[in-house]
């Protein structure tokens, strides 16, 4: 999968249909250009890890001059990247899950299943998205700061957590609702 | 035996989860919410979100979306058609140099990138029917592929030695390294394998002579020296770490520059490569570290109530010769892994093993390698080995029944392999060793 411009989400996963109004199919077009925009600066924090991590070592060895920030920044940005990256994830069915039950059975009882799959992994992010929101909002009240050489406010970082575990929820959920996995890489 | 209920409750109702098809993230997390709010209740949910992010921001894990980045890139700028040309050139003439060739080109790109479903995809398309078409029996030829490729994560760079000595607290450099000597091993038992199967029963691969007619003649020196850049690639990143010069994540980001390097050296450096590395670095590690992140806390819970402590003195009390718990050890995620995802398998295990290491005086770095050649026996087992389904989806005419008796012949060389590891410790530890000393 490359960095390929986006499919045309809204026209394509989402069916028209009576049950689905305009006002959804323009929601879940913003949340779809918000999930590829975030997936790509995930791959563009990769880089940046690649880059700061080359530096260091050139700055240390080369120049006897080790950076303060440097493994600090790789350790924020590995965080951050993990789960800006995670709403394309499951937009796409990439995660990855045992389909030994699914495979078995008849299709209408997969399909059943398949919703509950579904609905459980909504409730886990959200559930999840709840917690770290609340724990990153109470960072920010404290005023708290990460442990590093180079600290910076731990919300800062902190907040992408909730942000990855609620979109990924709210896809769990359009995909309950009757919209298709937009890639049919399926679970590796 | 207060301990008993929540380990089984949470192991048990993991293992629903996961057969049910949950996503193995959310079902880590769905076990962990509950255990949090069952042990802690609601102020143990500061735990639980701090477990999250104390793990998504474990530098030593940036060192998986680093290797992965260097191997993407040099999988995709045309590295591999350089190194299978010069390999063509320097196998010689034997009878089932197409076989050698599939493993020796199978444990360099093991070398450069580490990931087994691509070499089995990239091998199951190019040279997979360019041997069947010359004769080479199907079965061994397929079993090539797949032992082939199942070397990858053994043989350093390795995704999954560095997430197995992470969650095991070891040295990573020292579990990188520690794969080098096992994964020459294993190439060379598969070597003895394919030449001695094909010495006599002749009918598995074609004349030598034919064959020859229709390679491209060339120098060997030039063979060697188009392998030169990739190695110096290998080379950087193991020296590095070797010499005790880098860490492993320095060394990974030195392997992406050297890659690069190689890239442009090759003519294949392009914009669109690096964005397509990124974007598979960002995919495959996201969803690998998206399980740790969310399954830490299971081990914490476990730890927490008393399980893990307890699981191991029952264990102890046993009293077993050390051969015989080391062949369990094995032999439970050996089979586990033929049904279970790689990662949710070890971040269950893994806490409860750690205890046993100690009293078992087992060395840490040797026992974790032989656990790592388990995870990647995973990999090839029937009927759910991830390598298996890559081949399939490669050689969409070669029945599963056919790719499943291909890999049985190698998944028992590898537990070979690991028997003769078991014996002589020093052939895991050796090298390691040599890093320490420095």
């Amino acid at each position: 999968m490359g960095l390929e411009v986006p499919t045309p989400i809204s026209s394509t996963a989402v069916p028209p249909g009576p049950g689905i109004s305009s006002v959804w199919r323009s929601l879940a077009s913003v949340h779809d250009a918000i999930t590829w925009a975030s997936f790509i600066v995930g791959a563009a924090l990769v880089a940046f890890m690649a880059v700061s991590v080359c530096y260091e070592v050139v700055a240390r060895y080369a120049f006897n001059a080790p950076t303060s920030w440097a493994s600090a920044f790789v350790s924020y940005a590995l965080c951050i990247a993990i789960f800006v990256a995670m709403p394309e994830l499951t937009r796409t069915g990439a995660h990855v899950a045992i389909n030994l039950l699914v495979d078995k059975v008849s299709s209408v009882h997969a399909a059943m299943l398949a919703r509950v799959i579904q609905a459980l992994a909504a409730v886990a992010c959200l559930f999840a998205a709840a917690i770290c929101a609340n724990e990153s909002w109470h960072q920010y009240i404290e005023e708290i700061e990460t442990i590093a050489v180079y600290p910076v406010p731990k919300w800062l970082v902190t907040v992408f957590i909730p942000y990855g575990m609620l979109s990924a929820g709210i896809y769990f959920i359009r995909h309950l609702c009757g919209e298709r996995v937009a890639d049919g890489r399926g679970s590796p | 035996m207060t301990w008993l209920l929540p380990f089984v409750g949470g192991v048990g109702a993991l293992m629903v989860l996961l057969v049910l098809g949950i996503p193995v993230f959310a079902a880590f997390l769905l076990v962990n919410i509950a255990g949090t709010l069952l042990i802690f209740g609601v102020p143990g949910f500061g735990l639980f979100a701090n477990s999250i992010f104390n793990t998504a921001t474990t530098t030593a894990l940036a060192t998986v979306p680093l290797f992965i980045v260097m191997g993407e890139i040099l999988f995709r700028c045309g590295a591999m058609d350089v190194l299978f040309d010069a390999l063509d050139r320097l196998v010689g003439r034997i009878r089932g140099r197409q076989f050698v060739l599939c493993i020796l080109l199978s444990a360099i790109l093991g070398a450069l990138s580490g990931a087994a479903m691509a070499v089995a995809g990239l091998l199951g398309r190019s040279l997979f029917p360019a041997m069947r078409q010359r004769g080479y029996d199907t079965r061994l030829a397929a079993g090539t592929i797949l032992g082939g490729a199942a070397l990858d994560p053994i043989i350093p760079p390795s995704v999954l030695a560095v997430l197995i000595s992470t969650i095991a607290g070891v040295s990573t450099g020292a579990m990188l390294i520690a794969g080098i000597i096992p994964g020459l091993l294993l190439v060379g038992l598969f070597l003895i394998y394919v030449l001695v199967r094909v010495h006599f029963d002749p009918t598995l691969a074609p004349e030598a002579s034919g064959e020859m007619s229709e390679l491209r003649r060339g120098s060997k020196l030039l063979a060697v020296i188009k392998i030169l850049p990739c190695s110096l690639v290998f080379l950087l990143v193991m020296g590095l770490i070797m010499a005790g010069v880098a860490t492993p994540t320095e060394a990974a980001a030195t392997g992406v520059a050297g890659s690069v390097l190689v890239a442009f050296i090759y003519r294949g450096l392009s914009w669109r490569v690096i964005a397509q590395a990124l974007s598979s670095a960002i995919t495959i590690s996201s969803l690998m570290l998206l399980i740790m992140c969310s399954a830490v806390m299971f081990s914490q819970l476990l730890t927490f109530t008393g399980a893990t402590q307890a699981m191991a003195n029952s264990v102890v009390r046993l009293d077993l010769p050390a051969p015989v718990m080391l062949f369990l050890m094995m032999a439970l995620p050996f089979v586990l892994f033929m049904f279970l995802d790689q990662l949710a398998i070890m971040m269950v295990l893994i806490p409860i093993y750690k205890p046993l290491l100690t009293h078992y005086s087992f060395d840490a770095i040797w026992f974790w390698t032989l656990f790592l050649i388990v995870a990647t026996v995973g990999g090839l087992t029937p009927p759910f080995g991830y390598i298996l389904f890559a081949l399939k989806s490669a050689a969409r005419d070669l029945p599963t029944s056919e790719i499943y008796a291909a890999s049985w012949p190698f998944v028992w060389l590898i537990v070979l392999g690991m028997v003769i590891l078991a014996v002589f410790p020093s052939m895991i530890t050796f090298l390691p060793n040599l890093m320490t000393a420095r």
